[in-house]
């Protein structure tokens, strides 16, 4: 069959790809580098192969997917808006002020966004202004660094539409003094349309950078985003990584972050959710060396009609190493939370410590929590642990709070406040932390 | 010695093996009119043949599940005899006749004289006859009202119960080989448990006469009526030869308000050989449902044989305050496969379920914990505690653990909790340098580990199985 026939068969079968199919030949090609059209044509060779995910799929159980499948999107490109600047000022955080990269509708905007003075050799740029240098040999080795999602529908459409997205590229022996931040804007007054993010960053030897990846939207409405993020330590490097997905109640988001480690780096990730209508996190850390450690910490906090599934993948193929993760939900009205987390541990890859602790507090009688740790282990000389736990406040906490002369709303807002907190509390740059503690409060004493 | 396990392991299904085909026996496969012929031959009452039929219908439509984590060659449906007369077994006139290396293995296992002489078929005297024995328990079960028979027996005697209750725990829908196990049954255990009445003894497999024989399709259903209790073992720390290879089990079981139901069973079938060639595939669906308020289901299992097991034994817990426990010990060595775990659905207040789970995996063998925990809406106030170790005795075998919870209301409080850990080199030689040999270590070690689920198993079958482990993991240390 001809690639045009099978475009006709998906078409038939799911309107959904054939879309973005459609999107991804209206991109412009000009000057497109040979490893790029490559790329692009592989994943839409794979897009026409595959099936929309459902409820059938042991990854996609337990989601209704039927108002993101069923929806037509605009390409990116044909939403383009200017940042809104008051809300990009708002949004802004001082600690970043000589790092910020502003992207709207997915679209890098250069003129809200500021890079000065990071250092010799690092790189805090865009696709698209990599593009426009003729300068995106720079980013080709960094991207397609795993295989891990070749089959995943969601990955293959962004390898066929990406065009934009922040590229960071920190040389060896360097450290990135203050933190980078990413912010994606999004104007939801429009057409419903859908992004495709691909931010790369590279630490090389030695290096380290922290990088805040924030979604955020100046006006509700529908959208999509659909984010690749794919990450590479090079040995010795440290990486933070923090993201904060608040995008429209009404949008869409999906993102899939690949993470690739060398000996004795340092991997640490915190991502806290808290928009969107649905919201689908995954995460694959694949380790390359020994004695790497990496935490992927996790907030979930959703209420309404929201649904937010987290997948994490932990993938130890070699010897000594040590894994964190720490993620923590809370459900109220009719949310909807999924927790998937993997731990492997290969053969031979001995001596590895990993720990896994996913907790759920349900806020109301509608809310749902479905969560499976999962570990699947090959070597014998391990220490692994997972744990997970789901309910409600403690009475004999609320009690406590209540004897000390706190009314019971207060006390349980507290108490909310102090199960989520702990995973903002690792969060180095200040601001944000204070800010994301903010509006926690606010949102645990609204209930 | 321990070689003279393996050879004894090795062994492939001496035990009642013929190769020409019984006079009894249908020709391989399946349609409707082996259904149809089997229900003849057992003289079925209609809702039998049409609930048999029924399930055919729908095994037809149904596809071989695949998301266990097993690998294996799927069985050809088209080669299984579903039915043959149960057979004769040559007796034999003392145990003199019996193969050496098994009687060492009873002796270590410690199963008494006349078990022995049972196990291999022996005539044994009168006064021990098994029949006699046999007897005697059902004129004592029988003063106690409780009836202990297989399920073609009860067909014939209680339809009326045996109609109410098929199939309404486990529907002929449920899964693929609950479906075929609905068409084709064989026989199975029956028990019934009247109101207020608890019986008067554990309930073995052992005493049903002329059922020894597990069948390939086997089907029990188990009926507490309000107030009453039983106790039920199945199967027995001695290695067991079976000619089939697919074993799709059904089990049923059904507690009414303030009933218990324990149910233990201890598995060690064919495994195969040490290169993973032959063993029995054990494809059992077990179920219960506490239906009344403050009744209680009690799983204990001790699964160490099979090549490939698939084995969810769940409680629906219906009535209120009603209770769930699920304790397994599951140990995969050489090319074993173990897919198991358990469901436990909250329906009703305040039902509460534990969970222990203890996967032992060594040589190149697959160990999988796989459960569900749900709170359903209305499940105010209930409870779940969940903990499945994994210990790994060797690098070339694989632990897994794959739990689901699903929660759905607010008051309901689920704890899970699952670990990995081995038998260290240090640990081992801990015990050498006090004079303990290497078997009694590990079988020391493994007791430790599994202790929580010997301790709900019946006396002589905690001894039992505690031996049992550590003659299965023989040499698979050091």
């Amino acid at each position: 069959m001809s690639l045009a026939e099978k475009k006709q068969e998906t078409m038939a079968r799911h309107p959904f790809i054939a879309q973005f199919i459609d999107h991804s030949n209206s991109r412009d090609a000009d000057g497109l580098p040979q490893w790029w059209s490559e790329s692009r044509t592989d994943a839409l060779q794979r897009l026409v192969t595959l099936d929309v995910p459902g409820p059938k799929d042991e990854e996609w159980k337990f989601l209704n997917l039927k108002s993101l499948y069923n929806a037509t999107y605009l390409s990116e490109g044909a939403a383009a808006t200017e940042a809104d600047e008051a809300f990009v000022k708002e949004r802004s955080i001082p600690e970043a002020k000589a790092a910020t990269l502003v992207f709207s509708n997915g679209r890098f905007k250069p003129a809200a966004s500021n890079v000065d003075g990071l250092g010799e050799g690092v790189r805090v740029t865009s696709w698209s202004e990599l593009r426009e240098a003729g300068d995106l040999d720079a980013v080709r080795d960094h991207v397609g660094i795993a295989d891990f999602w070749e089959d995943d529908l969601f990955y293959n459409l962004n390898g066929a539409n990406f065009e934009d997205g922040a590229v960071i590229l920190v040389p060896r022996e360097t450290v990135v003094e203050v933190p980078i931040h990413l912010l994606y804007v999004s104007d939801g007054s429009g057409e419903r349309f859908a992004a495709h993010p691909r931010n790369v960053i590279v630490a090389g030897e030695n290096a380290e950078v922290t990088v805040i990846e924030e979604y955020a939207t100046s006006v509700d409405g529908e959208y999509f985003h659909n984010v690749v993020d794919e990450i590479s330590l090079g040995a010795n490097a440290e990486v933070r990584h923090v993201k904060v997905q608040r995008d429209s109640k009404e949008a869409q988001h999906v993102a899939r972050n690949i993470i690739t480690l060398e000996s004795n780096s340092n991997y640490e990730a915190t991502a806290v959710n808290l928009g969107a209508a649905f919201s689908r996190n995954d995460s694959y850390a694949r380790f390359d060396g020994s004695s790497i450690e990496c935490t992927l910490d996790g907030l979930v906090y959703i209420g309404g009609t929201q649904v937010s599934d987290t997948h994490t993948a932990i993938d130890h193929a070699l010897p000594d190493s040590t894994s964190y993760q720490l993620q923590k939900v809370i459900v109220d009205d009719r949310a909807h939370s999924i927790f998937n987390g993997k731990i492997f541990v290969r053969e031979d890859a001995q001596r590895i410590d990993s720990n896994q602790l996913n907790q759920n507090l349900l806020l109301s009688r509608r809310a749902r929590v479905n969560t499976k740790p999962q570990l699947e282990i090959f070597a014998d000389d391990v220490v692994c642990s997972h744990g997970a736990t789901v309910g409600q406040l403690q009475d004999d906490q609320l009690f406590y709070l209540m004897t000390r002369g706190m009314d019971e709303e207060r006390a349980r807002s507290l108490l909310t406040y102090a199960f989520a907190a702990e995973v903002l509390e690792d969060i180095e740059v200040d601001s944000l932390r204070t800010r994301l503690e903010g509006l926690l409060m606010e949102q645990t004493t609204r209930n | 010695m321990s070689s003279n396990i393996e050879n004894f392991l090795d062994q492939p299904y001496e035990a009642g093996f013929t190769s020409d085909v019984e006079m009894d026996s249908f020709e391989p496969g399946i349609d409707e009119e082996t259904i149809r012929k089997i229900s003849a031959i057992k003289d079925e009452p209609q809702f039998l043949l049409d609930f048999r039929l029924k399930a055919f219908e729908h095994w037809k439509t149904m596809e071989e599940p695949d998301w266990a984590n097993v690998s294996y060659d799927k069985p050809n449906f088209d080669d299984i005899i579903y039915y043959s007369a149960p057979k004769e077994k040559p007796k034999k006139d003392s145990l003199d006749e019996v193969d050496p290396a098994i009687l060492e293995t009873y002796e270590k296992l410690g199963i008494p004289l006349q078990e022995q002489k049972m196990l291999q078929n022996v005539a044994v005297d009168a006064v021990f006859d098994s029949v006699s024995v046999a007897t005697t328990f059902k004129k004592q079960l029988a003063e106690a009202g409780v009836i202990f028979c297989s399920v073609n027996e009860a067909v014939e005697e209680y339809p009326e119960i045996v109609e109410k209750y098929l199939g309404s725990v486990v529907p002929y829908t449920d899964n693929f080989y609950a479906a075929l196990n609905s068409a084709v049954f064989s026989d199975g255990s029956f028990v019934y448990v009247p109101k207020g009445v608890t019986s008067p003894m554990e309930l073995s497999t052992y005493f049903r006469i002329n059922t020894q024989d597990t069948g390939q399709f086997e089907r029990t259903l188990i009926v507490c009526e309000e107030g009453s209790y039983v106790s039920y073992l199945e199967g027995c720390t001695a290695p067991q030869f079976d000619t089939n290879q697919l074993h799709a089990a059904v089990v049923e079981l059904v507690a009414l308000e303030d009933a218990e139901i324990k149910y233990s069973t201890v598995q060690n079938w064919y495994a195969g050989d040490e290169d993973g060639k032959g063993g029995i595939y054990n494809f059992v669906t077990k179920r219960g449902v506490c239906e009344g308020d403050n009744s209680k289901i009690s799983w204990t299992q001790v699964e160490t044989g099979s090549a490939v097991t698939w084995k969810y034994p769940s409680c629906i817990l219906k009535g209120d305050n009603s209770v769930g426990e699920f304790y397994s010990v599951a140990l995969t060595n050489h090319h074993q496969q173990a897919d198991t775990g358990t469901k436990m659905v909250h329906i009703g207040e305040n039902t509460k379920s534990t969970i222990i789970s203890k996967g032992i995996s060594a040589g190149v063998s697959q160990n999988s914990y796989r459960g569900l925990v749900k709170m359903m809406p209305g499940a105010e106030g209930a409870r779940n505690y969940s903990e499945c170790d994994s210990m790994l005795i060797g690098d070339r075998c694989g632990a897994h653990t794959f739990p689901y919870i699903d929660v759905r209301n607010p008051s309901a409080q689920v704890e899970h909790e699952a670990s990995t850990s081995r038998i260290g080199e240090d640990q081992m030689f801990y015990f050498l340098q006090r004079g303990i040999d290497e078997e009694d270590a590990i079988s020391m070690i493994i007791s430790g580990f599994c202790k929580d689920v010997f301790h709900e198993l019946p006396m002589e079958f905690a001894v039992e199985a505690r031996k049992l482990l550590g003659i299965k993991l023989e040499g698979s240390v050091g």
